[in-house]
């Protein structure tokens, strides 16, 4: 049963001569549970269907399901609604907010899910094990490794259990070691949670370890 | 509410410079206003004091031309019939509806005279013209003064005036001819624990009985002046001592309208038209009268209106300086601050609770800001002298704008931004 899927789906940049087309009659399918790589070269539309799905852009035509409902935002407000417990986002340089502790910038992603202070507690420290950054809970993100921030991105994304979760190159900061550690990571937490996950990437490494890799060429 | 409480936390520690900043943007600011708007409200109580519609501009002086009154100076001393209608054109203005007419005048009687009361002493002055002037006639020059005035038995209800003790001068009093009796006088307040109501008050050789005392801050409105009654002693005789009667004839020709004035309480009334049918009915001379009010000095109908622009434009200017200056800081601290607010979007977290979470550490920075503002206040004035929220919505105002940009920066926060390293 598809979680996410495209049809025909028509996506632009630009008007006129400067119009530059990302995506045309575009039909994708991800089933739920399903750990999907997105590759492709620069510039063919990887990260904007990675937008489209979490809500960030809009499309120009055809439709757009989201566990079997159509998704149509046309506001940053929509979007943030349609966000909120669905989708958990982790990126390149893994956007911690240095200010707060890994035990805060894990949590923020419980901060509007609408459970208890002691759910959210409860839930943030059960990530911060799962993930092995228990110790780290106190420091901040300017004391940690590269693998260790992009653990605490990927706790902040899957701390509110999330039914997707997006990653835009989520090894590219990394070096090898490292990468293969968060790769496994990825891949255990889709196995152990079910949490259906679609990962951008340029890595054949990387894709080789999701079940399906997507191949998109540029138009 | 966790992310509101959170992110001032955090703003408030992660832009310290950028934050003292604004913080002395805002005490700025606050006293900037406080001190515009503490200028505005003395300028406005002075005002309305001196020159306020509920004062003085329902009051009227009487002006006649220099050749009437020469010849009405000349009724006076002959006792011709004009003086008899002069009289009646008198009696015929105090009997006319919402009109009365009032009198004030200063005598000036040597402090020797009340040497009987050596704590009067403190309540004397030195006026310097006279001085200069008694040393010229070669009179002794050490003489302080006291300020008494003969007023109209009616200057309580034109002026308002409140007694503290006794009762104020009445028709009873008008009769001051038999010197054996003591001329009744009311006290200003500065007196009141000196002397009690039927305390007999020996001055050269006549005696005065006090029948009131006023209560303080008491005033009377003349041409653009206050003349504050804390000091002074009221009495309906035209000469203290009653022996000393130089100015007798004066009195009387003031008496006869000149250097009257008529109090109206009626703003609809044409003064000037009832005077001119009372004087017509009886053949008497003409009368002009001049509103003694601000709009006839000061050409303004509230507040000098220059003083109100200048005040203005201050504040304008003041305000335009601080809202650029705040504004400005705000808008590089939001540019820093972006990553942080995608991170928020990311997480689900509606803008309108990042940009509630800005308005509130704002709103905190206001507050403390207005407490150096406070401090100054009660130091300098023992109080605060300006509604605390005029000056609170003046600056919240400054702020709100300055808040502005902000806003217009957070709605262009865009989450593909932060994916696609634009910010970072």
């Amino acid at each position: 049963m598809a979680l996410i899927e495209f049809k025909k789906l028509c996506k632009s940049y630009g008007s006129g001569d400067k119009k530059t087309v990302v995506c045309d009659n575009l039909d994708l399918s991800v089933e739920k549970g399903e750990l999907v790589a997105i590759m492709g070269k620069s510039g063919c539309g990887k990260t904007t269907i990675l937008n489209i799905i979490a809500g960030i852009d809009t499309y120009d035509s055809g439709e757009y399901y989201f566990d079997n409902s159509k998704v149509d935002i046309r506001t940053a407000s929509e979007g943030v609604k349609f966000r909120r417990n669905r989708i958990g986002i982790i990126l390149q340089h893994f956007a911690l907010i240095n200010d707060y502790t890994v035990y805060e910038n894990v949590e923020i992603g419980l901060w509007e899910s609408g459970v208890s202070r002691s759910e959210m507690k409860k839930r943030t420290l059960e990530m911060l094990d799962s993930l092995g950054i228990m110790d780290l809970k106190n420091k901040y993100p300017n004391q940690l490794s590269g693998g260790e921030k992009q653990r605490v991105a990927i706790g902040r994304a899957m701390v509110c259990k999330p039914m997707v979760l997006l990653a835009d190159e989520p090894t590219g900061a990394l070096d090898y070691e490292t990468e293969a550690e968060i790769v496994e990571l990825i891949t255990k937490l889709n196995q152990e949670t079910g949490t259906t996950t679609v990962i951008v990437t340029h890595d054949r490494e990387v894709a080789d370890k999701c079940s399906r890799t997507i191949l998109l060429h540029k138009l | 509410m966790k992310i509101l409480f959170k992110n001032i936390i955090r703003s408030v520690k992660g832009h310290p410079r950028e934050n003292i900043i604004i913080l002395l943007n805002m005490i700025l600011c606050t006293m900037t206003v406080f001190v515009l708007l503490q200028n505005y409200y003395f300028l406005k109580e002075h005002f309305d004091l001196v020159y306020g519609s509920d004062q003085v501009a329902r009051h009227y002086s009487i002006v006649m031309s220099e050749e009437d009154n020469k010849a009405m100076r000349s009724d006076l001393l002959n006792r011709s019939p004009m003086y008899y209608v002069g009289k009646d054109v008198e009696k015929d203005i105090m009997n006319t509806p919402h009109l009365e007419l009032y009198y004030y005048t200063y005598l000036q009687v040597p402090l020797s005279s009340f040497t009987e009361r050596e704590n009067i002493e403190k309540y004397a002055y030195v006026d310097e013209d006279l001085k200069r002037y008694l040393e010229r006639i070669g009179e002794e020059s050490e003489y302080s003064f006291m300020n008494i005035l003969t007023v109209s038995e009616n200057c309580d209800d034109v002026f308002k005036l409140r007694i503290l003790k006794g009762r104020f001068l009445g028709e009873e009093d008008q009769n001051t001819n038999d010197p054996d009796i003591p001329v009744p006088v009311v006290l200003g307040n500065d007196f009141a624990e000196s002397f009690d109501i039927g305390d007999i008050i020996e001055l050269d050789g006549d005696r005065l009985v006090v029948i009131g005392i006023l209560e303080d801050n008491m005033y009377m409105n003349g041409w653009g002046a206050v003349e504050y009654l804390d000091n002074m002693i009221l009495t309906l005789c035209p000469t203290i001592p009653r022996s000393f009667d130089a100015g007798i004839e004066d009195y009387d020709y003031q008496k006869l309208l000149i250097y009257q004035y008529v109090y109206c309480d009626d703003e609809s009334v044409d003064v000037q038209k009832e005077i001119n049918r009372i004087t017509a009915e009886n053949g008497y001379y003409t009368y002009e009268v001049q509103p003694i009010d601000g709009i006839e000095i000061s050409e303004t109908k509230d507040v000098s209106s220059k003083n109100v622009v200048l005040v203005g434009l201050l504040a304008l200017i003041a305000c335009i300086i601080c809202t650029c200056s705040l504004g400005s800081v705000l808008h590089n601290r939001t540019i820093q601050d972006r990553s942080v607010y995608c991170i928020h979007l990311c997480c689900g977290t509606p803008l309108w609770k990042i940009n509630c979470s800005i308005t509130l550490e704002m709103i905190l920075y206001l507050m403390i800001s207005f407490f150096p503002t406070l401090a100054l206040s009660i130091i300098e004035y023992g109080g605060l002298m300006v509604p605390v929220w005029q000056i609170l919505l003046f600056s919240g105002v400054i702020v709100f704008i300055s808040l502005m940009p902000v806003f217009r920066l957070n709605k262009d926060n865009n989450l593909d931004m932060l994916i696609r390293d634009k910010i970072i």
